[in-house]
C-alpha cells in the first residue's frame, strides 16, 4: 500500500510515509488531540445519559476504527501511539460507563453530564403527552432515533462553526460521524470545520511562536511554527519560520530543510524563503545545492542583507 | 496478484494439539499426515534414538515410560520450587530436574531439555502437517494458551514458537478462541459464556458478541485443573486398591505407572457412554521377594468416578459463578453455553454445568477442534483487512507493584480490555530514600510475594527528603501484542527507569538464541538424523571394502617401505572410522568417510599396480 500522491499541494512536511491514507491520518491527528478535552460520553458520540447498550454499541463501533489490531503489522509510524492512544481511551470510556459503581461516581463528580438536555417546556398537557408518545416510537425506532440525534448534532455543529467556535464544531460533528461513518455530507462538513478549524489553530500558533522567539524561548518557538506549518500546510510563513527555528536549536535537520523547500514552493518569489533554504541546505552539507539558492536569491533581491554577506569579492584565483 | 501466505491456528493442547486453517470463508482443521485431525502432544526419544512425536510416540508410551514427555504444557513457564509444580512431579513417568533460574528441565534421553523445547517439537509436527496441507512454507500462526495463563506461561508457549521457526502473530486465549469460531460466519449477537475444561486446565470465559466484535467481558480459571487430574484421581484409587491387596506401592515403577495411566484414562472415557467398565492390567508387576507376577483387575463403576472426582467438577462451578459475577451477568442473561475441551463429554460436567446455567449446553461446536478453528478465525482477521472480526480481549489477571510492608497495590485489575495503562503517584515511605524498587507483580493477592514476579528495576538518585515528599509517578501498561511494561518517574528531576517484561519463568534471551543458533540441537534432530543414517551406511559401506582389502594389501606389500606408513596410516582411519560410527557426530563420521575413502584408494593402486607387475 502506499501513500497517495497529492499533486496539487506541496509534501507535508510531517505526514509519514506509511500505510494510512491522508484522511485517515487527518482523522487521526484531530481526534488525539482532542481526546483530553472530552468527556466519557463525547468520546463515544453519546450524550449524556446513554444507556448501558448505547454505551456498548458505541464502544464496539468505535473500536471497529481504533483498535490496533485492525492495522495489524502495517506500518503506521507514529501513529501506532495515536491510535493506541485512542482506543485506550475509549475503552476506558466504556469500562467506566458500563460499570454501574464507576459511573455513579462519575456522574457525582460531573454533575452536568448527569442526564440529558433538558427538554424545553410544553403549553400543554396534551401536547406534552403526544410529544411523549412521539418520543417514545423514536426511542423504539433505532433508526429514527439515532437519525434525530444525528440531525441534533449536525445543527448544532453548523452553528458552532458559524459562531466561530471550530472546536466544539469538530466534536459535535465527530460524533455525527461516529453514529453515521458513511455519511457524506457529515464527513464533507466535518472536513471542511477540521480545516479551518487548523488554519485558524495555526494563525494562533503562528503568533505564539512569534511572541516566544521575541522573548527567546527558541524551542518553544520552534514548536510554535512546525505546529503551524503542520496544521495550514499553504503558509509559506509558518514554513520558514519553522525551517530557521529549526536550524538555530539544531533540531531535525530533515524536517527543516523539507519545511524550507515548501516555503520556497508555495512563494517562489521570495527572496527570504530562498535566503532560508540556501542556510537549510548549507549546514546540511549540501553546498552545491545552497550556492544555486544563493544565486536565485541574489537574484531577486541583490539588496537582502544575507546577499551581501554573501557576495564578498571572491578571492583571487590567480595561481601566479 | 501472488497467493497470500498461509496463516494458521494452532490448539496447543495438554493432551493433544490441532491445527486449523480458513479457507474461503470456512475455518477448518488441517489432518495431520496420518489423517488424524487431533495430533497426541507427546514427544519421546525411542530407544533407537529416534526422536518421536505424536500419536507414534504415545503407542510407544508404555514400553518407553522414561522417554516419553505428555502433558508438558502443565510445566510451562512454571517455576521449580514452587508446591504445587512439586506435588505434580510426584505423578510424572518421566524425570524433571530444576534448571538454571529455578525453570524446569526434563530429563530425556539422559539430557536436560527445557518445557519450551518438547514444546517446539509438538509445534514444529504440526507445522510440517500444514506444510504438506498448503505445499508450501508455513511460517506464520496464532497460537493458543488457557485464559488463566500468566505471563511467564505465555513467554515461554511463544518461545515454543520460535524455537519451531514460527512467526508467532499472537498468543490468544482458548476459550476466546472457542468464541470466535463458535460465532465466526455467522451473524450472533448477545452475551455467551465459555466452558473450557481440557486436558490440564479449565478456562471459562464471558463474551459479548455483537457484529463480528467479541468483546470478553471476564475470565478465570485454574491452570491446573483439567483431565489429568480426573485421571490421576483414578491412578490413585487403583494403586491404594493394588497395596491394600499386595502391599505393593505401583507407583514406584515408572512402566507400571505409565501403563495406569493409560489404563485410567482410556478407563475415564468409556466411562463417558458406558456404566462400568473392566481395568485389566495383566503382569502388572513381580514381587519383590520373587515370585508369580502380580496383575490389576478391576471393575470402575462411573458412580466410582464421579465420587473420586466430585469436589473437581465442583470446583468448576464455583469458578464459572466467580467469573460471571465478574462479568456483572446471571446465568439466565446469557444466550448461550458452549462447552470446550475433552472432558467436557463427561455426563457430570455437563449435568452440573445445566444446573448452574439452567440451560442446555451448546451443542453445534466439536469440543477437541473448536479452539484450533478459532485461532485460525484470529489469525486469519488480524492477516486479513476485509475481515469483520475484531477481538477485544482481557488481561487474565491483574497487574500491580509492591509496596511498602509487602504489599501488593493493584495498577490494571484483571479483565481490563488490553491494550490499556495507568499511571498512578507513589512517594518514597522513608526518610531521606533516595531509591525505590519498582517489582512488576501479577496475581489478584494483596500479599506481595504470593504473586507472580514479572520482573522489577531501581530508580535511583531521589531527592533526600522526609518521607512522602518525593513523588514518583509509575505507568504500567499492556500493548496490543500483550507485552506487559512499566516506567518510573521521578516528578521532580524528570529521572526515569523502564522495563518490558520478558519472560522469568521460561527461558533467558541468551537461552533462547541458544537453542535458535545451534543447529547441532536434539530437537533440532529429525532432518538431520536421515542425513546421519545416510551417512553412517556409506561409511559402514567402505569401513567393509577397507577391511576387505587389508590382508591383500598386507600379503602384497609386506616388508616393503610402502607398508610400514600407508598400512599404518590405514589402520588407524580403519579404527577411526568404526569408533565414528559408534558415535552420533556427523562431522566425525564425513572425516572418517573421506579418510578411509583415499586409504580405499590407495589400497587399490597397490593391488592394481602389484598385479600388472605379477601376472
Amino acid at each position: 500500500m502506499t501513500h497517495p500522491v497529492r499533486p496539487d499541494s506541496a509534501p507535508p512536511a510531517s505526514a509519514e510515509d506509511i500505510d494510512l491514507d491522508a484522511d485517515r491520518q487527518a482523522e487521526i491527528l484531530s481526534l488525539d488531540r482532542i481526546l483530553g478535552g472530552l468527556n466519557h460520553f463525547e468520546v463515544l458520540g453519546l450524550s449524556p445519559g446513554a444507556s448501558n447498550a448505547q454505551v456498548k454499541k458505541a464502544y464496539h463501533e468505535a473500536s471497529r476504527r481504533y483498535h490496533p489490531d485492525r492495522y495489524f503489522q502495517k506500518n503506521l509510524g507514529s501513529f501506532r501511539a495515536r491510535i493506541e492512544r485512542i482506543f485506550k481511551r475509549i475503552s476506558e470510556a466504556n469500562a467506566v460507563l458500563t460499570d454501574p459503581q464507576r459511573r455513579k461516581e462519575y456522574e457525582q463528580a460531573h454533575p452536568e453530564l448527569r442526564s440529558a438536555p433538558a427538554q424545553p417546556a410544553r403549553a400543554s398537557a396534551d401536547e406534552a403527552r403526544r410529544s411523549q408518545e412521539r418520543r417514545t416510537r423514536f426511542a423504539k425506532h433505532p433508526y429514527l432515533a439515532r437519525g434525530n440525534r444525528l440531525n441534533e448534532l449536525i445543527a448544532r455543529g453548523k452553528e458552532s462553526a458559524k459562531a466561530g467556535d471550530f472546536g466544539r464544531a469538530y466534536t459535535d460533528l465527530h460524533m455525527a460521524s461516529q453514529l453515521d461513518p458513511k455519511n457524506h455530507e457529515i464527513h464533507a462538513l466535518l472536513t471542511e470545520v477540521r480545516h479551518t478549524h487548523e488554519l485558524q489553530r495555526a494563525s494562533e500558533e503562528l503568533k505564539r511562536g512569534m511572541e516566544a522567539e521575541k522573548i527567546g524561548d527558541l524551542i518553544a518557538a520552534a514548536k510554535s511554527f512546525v505546529g503551524a506549518a503542520n496544521m495550514d500546510k499553504k503558509n509559506a510563513l509558518a514554513a520558514s519560520k519553522a525551517a530557521s527555528l529549526l536550524l538555530k536549536t539544531g533540531q531535525d535537520p530533515k524536517e527543516a530543510r523539507a519545511l524550507a523547500q515548501r516555503a520556497v514552493d508555495l512563494e517562489p518569489n521570495k527572496a527570504d524563503h530562498r535566503f532560508m533554504l540556501a542556510t537549510v541546505l548549507e549546514a546540511a552539507g549540501m553546498t552545491r545545492l545552497a550556492h544555486r539558492q544563493f544565486e536565485e536569491a541574489t537574484k531577486m533581491n541583490p539588496n537582502h542583507p544575507e546577499a551581501k554577506k554573501r557576495l564578498k569579492p571572491k578571492k583571487s584565483r590567480w595561481l601566479f | 496478484m501472488p497467493e497470500r501466505e498461509p496463516v494458521v491456528g494452532i490448539d496447543l493442547g495438554t493432551t493433544n494439539s490441532v491445527v486449523a486453517t480458513v479457507r474461503d470463508g470456512q475455518a477448518m482443521v488441517i489432518a495431520n499426515r496420518t489423517g488424524q485431525n487431533l495430533t497426541p502432544s507427546i514427544v519421546a526419544v525411542a530407544k533407537s534414538g529416534k526422536r518421536l512425536v505424536g500419536q507414534i510416540a504415545k503407542r510407544q508410551a508404555v514400553t518407553n515410560p522414561e522417554d516419553t514427555v505428555y502433558a508438558s504444557k502443565r510445566l510451562i513457564g512454571r517455576k521449580y520450587s514452587t508446591e504445587r509444580v512439586q506435588q505434580y512431579l510426584k505423578t510424572l513417568s518421566y524425570r524433571v530436574v530444576p534448571g538454571d533460574h529455578d525453570d524446569l528441565r526434563i530429563v530425556l534421553a539422559g539430557r536436560e531439555v527445557t518445557v519450551p523445547e518438547i514444546s517446539a517439537a509438538v509445534l514444529r509436527e504440526l507445522k510440517l502437517d500444514a506444510e504438506a496441507y498448503f505445499g508450501r512454507p508455513l511460517t506464520k500462526a496464532v497460537i493458543t494458551v488457557p485464559a488463566y495463563f500468566n505471563d511467564g506461561q505465555r513467554q515461554a508457549t511463544k518461545d515454543a514458537g520460535k524455537i519451531a521457526g514460527l512467526d508467532v502473530l499472537r498468543i490468544i486465549n482458548e476459550p476466546t478462541a472457542a468464541a470466535l469460531a463458535y460465532g465466526f460466519g455467522k451473524n450472533v449477537s448477545g452475551k455467551i459464556a465459555v466452558f473450557d475444561l481440557g486436558g490440564g486446565t479449565f478456562d471459562i470465559s464471558v463474551l459479548e458478541i455483537s457484529k463480528g466484535v467479541f468483546d470478553v467481558a471476564a475470565t478465570g480459571g485454574d491452570t491446573l485443573l483439567g483431565g489429568e487430574d480426573f485421571d490421576n484421581r483414578v491412578i490413585e484409587a487403583l494403586v491404594f486398591g493394588f497395596a491394600k491387596d499386595h502391599g505393593i506401592d505401583l507407583r514406584k515403577d515408572r512402566m507400571a505407572l505409565q501403563r495406569l495411566k493409560d489404563a485410567a484414562e482410556k478407563a475415564k472415557i468409556e466411562l463417558s457412554s458406558t456404566k462400568e467398565v473392566q481395568i485389566n492390567l495383566p503382569f502388572i508387576c513381580t514381587p519383590p521377594g520373587g515370585g508369580s507376577a502380580l496383575h490389576l483387575q478391576r471393575a470402575f463403576t462411573r458412580e466410582k468416578l464421579e465420587e473420586l472426582t466430585e469436589d473437581l467438577c465442583e470446583k468448576t462451578i464455583t469458578i464459572a459463578d466467580q467469573v460471571l459475577g465478574e462479568a456483572k451477568v446471571r446465568p439466565d442473561q446469557l444466550r448461550e453455553v458452549i462447552l470446550v475441551g475433552g472432558m467436557t463429554r463427561m455426563p457430570r460436567v455437563v449435568e452440573k454445568v445445566k444446573k448452574y446455567f439452567r440451560r442446555e449446553p451448546c451443542k453445534g461446536v466439536h469440543p477437541e477442534e473448536v479452539v484450533a478453528l478459532g485461532a485460525a478465525v484470529q489469525a486469519h482477521a488480524l492477516t486479513h483487512e476485509e475481515s469483520q472480526v475484531l477481538l477485544l480481549d482481557v488481561t487474565p489477571q491483574s497487574l500491580g507493584m509492591a509496596i511498602a510492608g509487602g504489599y501488593a497495590r493493584r495498577l490494571i485489575p484483571k479483565n481490563t480490555t488490553v491494550p490499556t495503562s495507568t499511571t498512578e503517584l507513589f512517594t518514597t515511605s522513608k526518610d531521606c530514600q533516595t531509591t525505590v524498587k519498582i517489582m512488576v507483580l501479577q496475581g489478584e493477592s494483596e500479599i506481595a510475594r504470593e504473586n507472580e514476579l514479572l520482573g522489577e528495576f531501581m530508580l535511583n538518585g531521589l531527592r533526600e527528603a522526609s518521607r512522602g515528599e518525593v513523588e514518583i509517578e509509575v505507568t504500567f501498561e499492556i500493548n496490543s501484542e500483550g507485552i506487559v511494561s512499566a516506567s518510573a518517574c521521578d516528578k521532580e528531576t524528570g529521572q526515569q527507569q523502564s522495563i518490558t517484561v520478558t519472560a522469568t519463568g521460561g527461558l533467558t534471551p541468551d537461552e533462547l538464541g541458544k537453542i535458535l543458533e545451534s543447529q547441532s540441537d536434539y530437537l533440532m534432530e529429525d532432518r538431520q538424523l536421515e542425513e546421519l543414517n545416510s551417512r553412517k551406511e556409506q561409511l559402514e559401506a567402505t569401513i567393509r571394502e577397507v577391511q576387505d582389502l587389508l590382508p591383500k594389501v598386507k600379503q602384497i606389500t609386506g616388508g616393503s617401505e610402502f607398508g610400514v606408513d600407508a598400512l599404518k596410516s590405514g589402520e588407524e582411519s580403519l579404527h577411526g572410522g568404526i569408533e565414528a560410527l559408534k558415535g552420533r557426530s556427523l562431522a566425525a563420521i564425513v572425516h572418517s568417510t573421506d579418510q578411509l575413502t583415499r586409504t580405499l584408494n590407495a589400497f587399490r593402486g597397490v593391488i592394481q599396480r602389484v598385479g600388472s607387475q605379477d601376472p
